[in-house]
């Protein structure tokens, strides 16, 4: 092997592919867009609708206001409420969304509750469930009534003599106790290794595709096989530009991803009352370097198929059912409870997907980190070879 | 326009396109296996994971146990707690995971507040996102919870109280919407969504083949050359094109049917544990408003791939707008956004509201009908701007 001929053929392909302008744009800019206009728009577009659609014009009805007057105007003065005048076909207004809930009040609750302590009353809410307008004037309704419910019994207690406090006898409440940066590091850490590993596999599809099956396809293959450039050169100057592509497209989406998080933050915090983000640094340095040996395993791996295919065209056809393949253990990261161990580290692709979560959230179980790096460099060495071999195939190479 | 030509090219197309036996295998098998592994497959994950996590002991620790015997033997009889012994270091153990949760119980628990001051306040530290510390801090709660109303109970009857004149009034919330359309609501998210996302899908991979990729071939020219009027080619390709994404969305939402029909166990995990069925009038109006969008995505994605000058280019171009047409489709699966008519005449978005309605058993029928009618008008100016593109010969010929 000859690293000067290497080089020569990496600067070649280098140049070759940035000419052409909408490689930079689909390697580059496109990676670095997608996150930014994704998240922050579409997370911004949700809460938006979500806080108009539960802070406004909820459409409620009281179906027997003179049962409890005093609850019914507390109701009546709710700003987000619009009241609907009392109907028969409340059941089939809620169906169909034309009114969100619909109250209805015991008989004589009012005078009851102030002649009858002794007896409960319910007050029944009318909704459609999991309907988030629905929803949300339901517990604003259940709000009001529970407000109530406390001043009777305050009353009931001072009437008696007793301090409004003397019935409980302590609070209770659950805290989050975990530091900001791991409460971030675990929704970075349940949507980042998906989207990076993704992109660390679109980011070396290109080149790999334009430099095998592309290069069959213009019929250039058999004129650079007969320049001076011993074989297994040629292969190693084809894999390290491929190398770059994903390298460059996996970091820039790493640090993509973190600055929308954290840019975002803002938006979210809004809404979410105390959420403070943070991502530590050498967090997302080591996901990049646990990213190392799998951007190998894919450029190589890539560039076995794509080389056997006839034709650009054919070179698609058979990435498309490898994306499933890759996708779904990407996806580990975003099931609840899977956790690391021994035997899931030696899964491709999984392990990487675990581990980074789990360091986006602040751990590293070195000996777990070591041994997926280990086998992941394990299989892209494997790969390696395949591509190798196949370069030296010629019923491989000059298959059209 | 003579038909009997449209239908010539639309024949030579689709058998062009029906020996390629891998795009006939995108064509169908991928919509057909989308359904089935997102329900079955996902649902199987989950569940098994949930189980796990429900099985799994949750490790508590006590903060200030001597304050609170009574409470603390509570939370050491809870199932599935186990007490490790107090630590001062509880906070870096819960961040590392090696604690779940921590129960943090104030100094003179026992005694009575003074008067006028706050009762003593017990906190429950967990890692927030994290399942295994959420499920430890719910079951602490649990357990907190009946501690706490046992005391007041105790309390209630040692002043001569019963506990119905400490609970006048309770607001209970009723369900009255029909099963269907509750189990409908997520699935109603979803499932438009997915539905825009193949028609769009099912029409790129003909589409770039029949405009870029004749252009690549070299076989534009010699088409050109034939005895077909240009807008009779536009037609038959267009058709074909039409036919490629139609036939994704059908069997999309065959699968889809199917699905619902025969996993019903993993189907509940989507509908909240409603009943769900489809029935045969809204899957044939959800294939009646799908036809107008098909014609659209079919009729945009040949104008725009046809400037491309290779299959590549075509490629990247086709995703642009495939990428155009699925923002409003996600914008669909927003909770809180109700059809009105505004909104029922926008692109693409229009079709995903109706759709959401349609599967949660509701037929808004006259914003259907504005929906199909605006559907039908983009489609229309699609088409046209497409066939006036196939006129020009600076796009036809841009290589």
């Amino acid at each position: 092997m000859n690293l000067r001929n290497i080089g020569v053929v990496y600067r070649k392909e280098l140049r070759d592919m940035l000419r052409d302008r909408r490689t930079i744009i689909n390697a580059i800019l496109i990676p670095l867009l997608a996150f930014p206009v994704l998240l922050v728009g579409f997370v911004g577009v949700a809460i938006f609708v979500a806080s108009r659609a539960t802070e406004k014009d909820l459409k409620v009805m009281i179906l027997n206001e003179a049962e409890a007057p005093e609850v019914a105007q507390r109701i009546r003065r709710e700003l987000s409420f619009v009241m609907v005048q009392p109907s028969e076909d409340y059941v089939d207004a809620i169906n169909n969304k034309r009114l969100h809930l619909a109250v209805e009040f015991p008989a004589q609750m009012e005078e009851k509750i102030r002649t009858a302590p002794a007896e409960p009353h319910t007050v029944k809410l009318y909704h459609f469930e999991g309907q988030i307008r629905s929803t949300a004037a339901a517990r604003r309704v259940e709000r009001i009534v529970n407000a109530y419910r406390d001043e009777v019994i305050a009353a009931r207690l001072e009437s008696r003599g007793l301090d409004r406090g003397a019935l409980e006898p302590f609070t209770f409440e659950k805290e989050n106790a975990a530091s900001a940066d791991r409460v971030t590091g675990s929704i970075l850490g349940f949507l980042l290794p998906y989207f990076v590993i993704l992109l660390s596999l679109t980011g070396a599809m290109y080149p790999a595709l334009d430099l095998t099956a592309g290069e069959k396809e213009r019929g250039t293959m058999e004129t650079i096989l007969a320049s001076p450039v011993h074989r297994g050169d040629l292969v190693a100057g084809k894999f390290l530009l491929t190398l770059t592509f994903s390298l460059v497209t996996t970091s820039l989406s790493i640090v993509s991803l973190a600055a929308t998080v954290l840019g975002g933050a803002g938006l979210i915090g809004q809404v979410s009352k105390g959420f403070v983000f943070a991502v530590s640094g050498t967090a997302i340095s080591a996901v990049l370097f646990l990213l190392l040996p799998v951007t190998v395993l894919f450029s190589a791996g890539l560039m076995a198929i794509a080389v056997y295919a006839r034709n650009y065209r054919d070179a698609q056809n058979y990435l498309a059912p490898l994306m499933f393949v890759v996708i779904l253990p990407a996806m580990a990261s975003m099931v609840p409870g899977m956790e690391l161990n021994a035997r899931l580290a030696l899964v491709p692709i999984l392990n990487i997907s675990l581990a980074a979560r789990e360091i986006l959230t602040g751990q590293y179980q070195w000996g777990l980190i070591a041994l997926i790096f280990g086998s992941t460099a394990a299989y892209a060495a494997g790969a390696l070879v395949v591509v190798a071999r196949q370069f030296n195939r010629e019923e491989v190479i000059f298959r059209v | 326009m003579d038909l009997r030509k449209v239908a010539v090219v639309y024949r030579k197309e689709l058998i062009d396109l029906l020996r390629d036996r891998k795009t006939v295998l995108s064509l169908v098998l991928f919509p057909l296996v989308f359904f089935p592994l997102m329900t079955v497959g996902f649902g199987t994950v989950e569940r098994k994971m949930r189980d796990r996590v429900r099985g799994q002991e949750s490790l508590v620790m006590i903060l200030g146990e001597e304050h609170a015997p009574s409470l603390a033997q509570a939370i050491r009889e809870t199932e599935k707690i186990r007490v490790v012994p107090a630590a001062d270091d509880y906070v870096d153990q819960l961040n590392f995971k090696k604690l779940h949760a921590a129960v943090q119980i104030p100094q003179g628990f026992a005694q009575a507040p003074p008067p006028g001051g706050d009762p003593p306040h017990v906190k429950i530290l967990f890692y927030s996102t994290q399942i295994r510390s959420e499920t430890a801090a719910t079951r602490l709660e649990e357990t907190i919870r009946q501690h706490h109303n046992q005391l007041v109970e105790q309390r209630t009857s040692s002043y001569g109280l019963t506990p119905e004149m400490l609970n006048p009034v309770t607001p209970q919330r009723q369900n009255v919407a029909d099963p269907q359309r509750v189990g409908g609501m997520k699935l109603g998210m979803l499932l438009p969504y997915f539905i825009t996302f193949l028609c769009v899908v099912g029409a790129m991979g003909p589409a770039i083949d029949l405009t870029a990729g004749e252009k690549e071939r070299g076989t534009l020219e010699t088409i050109l050359a034939s005895g077909i009027g240009r807008g009779e080619l536009v037609m038959g390709k267009f058709l074909t094109v039409l036919t490629g994404s139609l036939t994704t969305t059908l069997f999309s939402i065959g699968s889809f049917a199917l699905t619902v029909l025969l996993a019903e166990d993993y189907m509940k995990d989507m509908t909240r544990g409603q009943a769900y069925t489809v029935s045969v009038s809204s899957v044939f109006w959800v294939l009646v408003l799908i036809v107008p969008l098909a014609v659209l995505f079919s009729a945009v994605m040949m104008t725009v791939t046809l400037f491309a000058k290779s299959f590549k280019e075509g490629q990247t171009q086709g995703s642009m707008v495939m990428f155009a047409a699925i923002v409003p489709a996600m914008v669909g699966m927003l909770p809180g956004i109700d059809l009105n008519p505004t909104l029922a005449i926008l692109p693409v978005l229009n079709v995903s509201l109706v759709l959401k309605e349609i599967l949660t058993g509701v037929m808004p029928w006259g914003m259907m009908g504005l929906t199909f009618a605006s559907s039908c008008a983009y489609a229309a100016l699609a088409l046209k701007i497409a066939t006036q593109t196939f006129q020009k010969e600076s796009v036809l010929f841009r290589v």
